[in-house]
């Protein structure tokens, strides 16, 4: 492989993994990185262009737009993380229980996820949030995950089963190690790889769901929201095309950058894949 | 399947409809004993057609698929009822205040709670004031000062959105067949980067961003496509809506129709047609796309949930009727009756539309209907 080809190869990875970096850095120093307070509005330049004093522009109040874009990537990552945290635990354990296991809790688990995949998940998500006053950043997480997890336990359990049969794992119970020893210890390492392409793909998911949901106008009350943001923007876009235009690259950039770690991360992990 | 594991699943089947009406013998209450006879009922109903397709499976009178794919309908239908029956109840505050006011008079109160079956034990809500419903045909009556059956609202509603859904995905398959083909075709090429980027562009770009700025396109900017609310000109005003709609799809179809040509292109039976002196574009055409059919006919199955519940945001950008703007409605309005029949009715023709995909896919592959 020439010099070229690698530094091809890994583009996808630098770029992919600078985004994600990124995004997380912003998330932590927005109020240093944003030049003005998020509160303040600047009421004598309303919708003003980009340029000059506010480099995005502002919007209908006088908020600047760039401040809130920082702002912003709060609740992107919050949302992403947080619903991708929360879907790998409760699949991953259900998934490892259920394939290890096998038998009842299998068959009644499998049905459940059959259910829940099933059902278009934003779908559930938007009842969800539409039934509670002021969904907080919390809510829109849990309304994310109730069909999330599914996936991840699909996923999980038919790697176990296709593991449970294998020398060392039969060893290990040969030599009395209880089952979630066995879990823990010898299954989950060997299954990790797939779960984590999958979260990659997942906290993409998340942050366009979050995003659509505060379109919807349906997102976390009281925080600026990408969606949210655009939303807003939308009313405006005959006059100021701006106001939709940056919410809307920033949500774009993120979810491509991380689509393309996780695209990257799948072909190391399946190499079957990346010949193709 | 053991026939000792068959048992045990028919035994845990019947075991709710068992407890109900053991449960509904020692309860006093006439009504919650009423509605705990209903739901056993009802929910033995379910038991037996599902174990009457699984049995038609395995006697031959049903294809064997057909019959897994039958009871498996019915275990999602169930679910998907039950599901969005509990959300609307374990929802925090009470919809009498949202809809009345937390100043209207006690009077008032206590006859919206009654009307809308708030008083009721749980049982009672869902057999009475859910299952009946469901089961007579009206979905419950909206909330508000001309009540009427929520399914009539939805009827009239369902056609715009039928419709946008079919031409979303039109514009996918359109785009996303040439797009994965070329790029299949001329693998590591331009033409394939070209695909695969535009793909994942297509991916990452949100519907509710891209539907505004083909608007500011293509009839602010350059006046080529009538405004989508024209009514005078139908087919011209849904095809910003349908491109809208029908991009991220389109991506994802890309993709998969690019790998799944891939891996049938140089699979023994094309060398050996290839070697038989078969043109190229017949081989192409009968051999390596029928078979790279069958995976993406999957994934467009999957994805048309995401289509429906896409049409919820389009309708939203270019102010289209549709079952989506009902449901927004409804949302901001929480009449109750009207957001449960619009989600039961998308998840409903979701699952339907994945059996018919199912289906087709026995059509196609001819394994399918052996392997059951």
């Amino acid at each position: 492989m020439s010099l070229r080809d690698s530094i091809w190869r890994r583009l996808p990875y630098w770029i992919g993994g600078a985004v994600l970096l990124g995004l997380v850095f912003v998330a932590l120093f927005a109020p240093w990185l944003a030049p003005y307070p998020i509160t303040q509005v600047d009421l004598v330049n309303e919708l003003a262009q980009p340029g000059g004093g506010h480099l995005l522009g502002t919007d209908e109040n006088g908020a600047d737009l760039l401040t809130q874009i920082l702002y912003g990537a709060r609740v992107a990552a919050l949302v992403g993380l947080g619903t991708v945290t929360l879907c790998c635990s409760v699949g991953v354990t259900l998934g490892a229980i259920s394939g290890y296991y096998g038998g009842l809790v299998d068959e009644v688990l499998m049905r459940i996820i059959d259910v829940l995949m099933a059902f278009p998940g934003i779908l559930l998500a938007i009842l969800i949030i539409a039934l509670t006053r002021s969904p907080s950043i919390g809510a829109v997480v849990l309304a994310l995950s109730v069909t999330g997890w599914a996936g991840y336990a699909r996923l999980v359990r038919g790697q176990v089963l296709s593991m449970r049969e294998r020398p060392f794992v039969t060893a290990a119970r040969a030599m009395g190690a209880p089952g979630w020893w066995i879990i823990g210890r010898h299954l989950l390492p060997n299954v990790m790889a797939p779960v984590i392409v999958q979260a990659t793909f997942g906290m993409a998911g998340a942050i366009l769901a979050e995003a659509g949901l505060s379109f919807l106008g349906l997102g976390p009350d009281g925080v600026p929201s990408w969606g949210a943001l655009l939303d807003q923007g939308a009313r405006y876009f005959l006059v100021s095309g701006h106001l939709a235009l940056f919410p809307g690259l920033a949500i774009a950039v993120t979810v491509m950058g991380i689509n393309l770690l996780g695209d990257a991360l799948r072909d190391r992990w399946d190499p079957r894949r990346s010949e193709r | 399947m053991p026939a000792r594991r068959r048992w045990l699943i028919a035994a845990v089947c019947l075991l709710p409809p068992l407890a109900l009406l053991l449960a509904s013998l020692g309860v006093e209450a006439e009504r919650t004993a009423a509605a705990c006879r209903g739901l056993a009922g009802k929910y033995g109903a379910v038991v037996a057609l599902g174990g009457l397709f699984a049995l038609g499976g395995r006697l031959r009178w049903l294809p064997p698929f057909l019959a897994r794919r039958l009871v498996s309908l019915l275990i999602v239908l169930a679910g998907a009822s039950t599901l969005v029956f509990g959300a609307l109840r374990m929802a925090p505050g009470d919809p009498v205040d949202t809809i009345l006011g937390e100043q209207a008079p006690p009077e008032d109160r206590a006859r919206l709670t009654t009307a809308l079956c708030l008083d009721a034990p749980l049982v009672v809500q869902y057999d009475d004031c859910f299952w009946d419903t469901v089961l007579d045909g009206s979905l419950g009556y909206t909330f508000d000062l001309t009540p009427q059956p929520v399914i009539d609202l939805l009827a009239a509603n369902f056609p715009a959105t039928a419709e946008l859904a079919a031409a979303g995905m039109a514009v996918a398959l359109l785009m996303a067949f040439p797009l994965g083909l070329a790029a299949a075709l001329k693998r590591a090429t331009w033409v394939d980067h070209l695909s695969s980027g535009l793909a994942l562009l297509g991916i990452a770009t949100p519907a509710f961003w891209l539907g505004p700025m083909l608007l500011l396109l293509f009839t602010v900017s350059v006046d080529w496509l009538p405004s989508p609310v024209r009514t005078d000109m139908p087919l011209a005003a849904l095809v910003l809506p349908a491109i809208t709609l029908g991009t991220a799809l389109a991506a994802k179809l890309t993709r998969m129709v690019r790998s799944s040509v891939l891996e049938v292109l140089h699979d023994d039976f094309v060398l050996t047609a290839r070697a038989k002196g078969i043109p190229e574009a017949v081989i192409l055409v009968k051999h390596v796309l029928r078979n790279a059919l069958i995976p993406v006919v999957t994934v467009m199955g999957l994805q048309f949930g995401a289509l429906l519940t896409g049409a919820i945001v389009t309708e939203k950008i270019f102010a289209r009727p549709g079952v989506g703007t009902l449901l927004l409605e409804a949302i901001s309005e929480r009449n109750y009756p009207v957001v449960q029949g619009t989600v039961l009715l998308i998840a409903t023709t979701y699952v339907l539309v994945n059996l018919l995909v199912d289906l087709l896919y026995a059509a196609i592959d001819p394994r399918v209907r052996l392997d059951a």
